[in-house]
């Protein structure tokens, strides 16, 4: 099971209303390779691994990518915090705002909807790993382009921290491939 | 670690959690890393100690039980992560 820990992984406060990386945000909220992509392919993979330090790094990067999520959605909330209607309509989401106010919701910064599409389990432990190094490459890459769109401190120090976390992620699962692949 | 506001607390409980989330991950694929080992249970230890701190004096941090309300029914005050503080 989960537990809920009421505080954010990495402390987040973005003071001044940004609309434009508000929508550049969902790309890592629920884009394709996104968190939400993250968390539940790591954590759908886990259940037919045959080595208990495969299962656990999928449990346990998992559980840090719905905590990345969790940033994510509050870095979001926070820039679209105190927008008005008219801010939208001139930032070219008017669509957001009839659809979804304030609230973040799971599409890519295009708008298309969260997929399952985008998670991979294929039953093959080492062809899962090599798919997950993939995806935390992809993810440290997205990051590095939202941190140069970006023009606010408040939102680039955060997603620098999200950023190295997929270095390291990139790196234990390097170390669960030759784990597999020494079993 | 006396005499501490929330947020200078709060900000020790992130720095420990988060050195213990790292070092939990290196040592899921490096078990035998005993020097990490003892490191990750002696972080443990003061992390739980500045968690029972804190929840003590400005209220509960987890959900489910893991954290008692002493003064009454504390969860839903803000704070919310999210919040701009
Ligand atoms: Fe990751």
């Amino acid at each position: 099971m989960w537990l809920y820990e009421k505080r954010l992984l990495y402390p987040v406060s973005i003071t001044r209303p940004n609309a434009r990386m508000a929508r550049l945000l969902l790309e890592q909220y629920a884009g394709g390779a996104s968190e939400l992509t993250a968390a539940v392919t790591y954590l759908n993979q886990r259940y037919t691994m045959p080595e208990g330090a495969v299962r656990a790094i999928l449990t346990d990067i998992g559980t840090e990518e719905l905590a990345h999520l969790e940033m994510v959605a509050g870095m979001i909330t926070q820039c679209l915090a105190g927008l008005s209607q008219q801010d939208f309509k001139a930032a070219g989401m008017g669509g957001w705002y009839a659809a979804h106010r304030r609230s973040p919701f799971p599409a890519d910064s295009s708008g298309v909807p969260w997929t399952a599409a985008y998670t991979v389990s294929s039953g093959d432990p080492a062809a899962d790993i090599i798919a997950d190094m993939a995806a935390e490459q992809q993810a440290r890459t997205a990051y590095e382009g939202l941190i140069s769109l970006s023009d606010d401190a408040a939102i680039t120090d955060p997603l620098d921290f999200l950023r190295q976390r997929e270095i390291v992620h990139y790196q234990r699962f390097g170390e669960a491939l030759d784990i597999v692949r020494a079993s | 670690m006396n005499n501490m506001t929330a947020a200078g607390l709060m900000q020790q409980i992130a720095e420990y959690e988060f050195l213990l989330a790292d070092l939990n991950l290196y040592l899921d694929t490096h078990p035998s890393d005993t020097r990490a080992l003892g490191d990750y249970n002696s972080y443990a230890a003061q992390l739980r100690t500045l968690k029972d701190k804190y929840i003590r004096e400005y209220g509960p941090l987890e959900n489910f039980g893991n954290s008692i309300n002493f003064n009454g029914w504390q969860y839903n005050d803000r704070p919310w992560p999210w919040d701009i503080v």
